[in-house]
């Protein structure tokens, strides 16, 4: 199945941008280079990763956990 | 991943350069602004209502409805008076000259975004506009 990769650009009144981009796989690099290449002509400030991120990855590990306890228990 | 990124735009400047900014003899009573690019500055300003501009090497002279105005570029930020006028004056005309930045900017960033986009193959989803902020969403197949 094709996946798709969001990204999202709030400009402020001010002229700031707050970018976020979201999608499959676990590169943030891939992640920021899109979005300075969708934003040629803005420099980064200021970036983290998201509560989703932390979200994502908790539920890897506990998957992960769950998988290894039902390999365990067979 | 998820991942949140700050960025501003090429032309004005990040807070420090504008707290280094301080008015000297060049420009007397002049208040900062956070303006790097003299260009920008001249359209801001022509957008705010300023009239025959004179544009120097880091200088612009003019007319405005706050009355006679002149910009010096000191650092890397222009700084900004409105001439024999009170404070309040000069504050009042940042201010106005801020919100034009402001727009001009969002006005770009939307218009590279949209041309950006399709160079990239990127769909746009949504454009929303609310209390003085766009959001667009774009997608693109991985």
């Amino acid at each position: 199945m094709m996946q798709k990769k969001t990204i999202t650009v709030t400009i402020s009144a001010s002229g700031s941008i707050i970018a976020e981009a979201s999608g499959p796989g676990a590169a943030c690099t891939d992640e920021l280079s899109a979005i300075q290449a969708l934003l040629p002509d803005a420099v980064i400030a200021d970036s983290r990763l998201t509560p989703a991120y932390f979200q994502t990855a908790t539920q890897t590990v506990a998957n992960q956990q769950l998988q290894q306890e039902g390999d365990s228990g067979r | 991943m998820s991942l949140e990124v700050l960025l501003i735009p090429l032309g004005i400047a990040a807070i420090a350069a504008i707290r280094e900014a301080r008015s000297t003899d060049l420009c007397e009573k002049c208040k900062t602004t956070r303006i790097k690019d003299q260009q920008l500055l001249h359209d801001a300003l022509l957008a705010m209502g300023a009239t025959n501009l004179s544009v120097g090497q880091g200088r612009i002279t003019g007319d405005s409805p706050y009355g006679r105005i002149t910009f010096q570029r000191i650092g890397e930020v222009f700084l900004g008076r409105v001439d024999r006028a009170a404070d309040h004056d000069t504050e009042n005309m940042l201010a106005a000259l801020d919100m034009s930045v402001g727009a001009l900017l969002q006005q770009r960033t939307i218009a590279s975004l949209h041309a950006r986009a399709a160079e990239m193959g990127m769909t746009l989803v949504s454009q929303t506009a609310a209390n003085g902020e766009v959001q667009l969403v774009f997608e693109q197949a991985t």
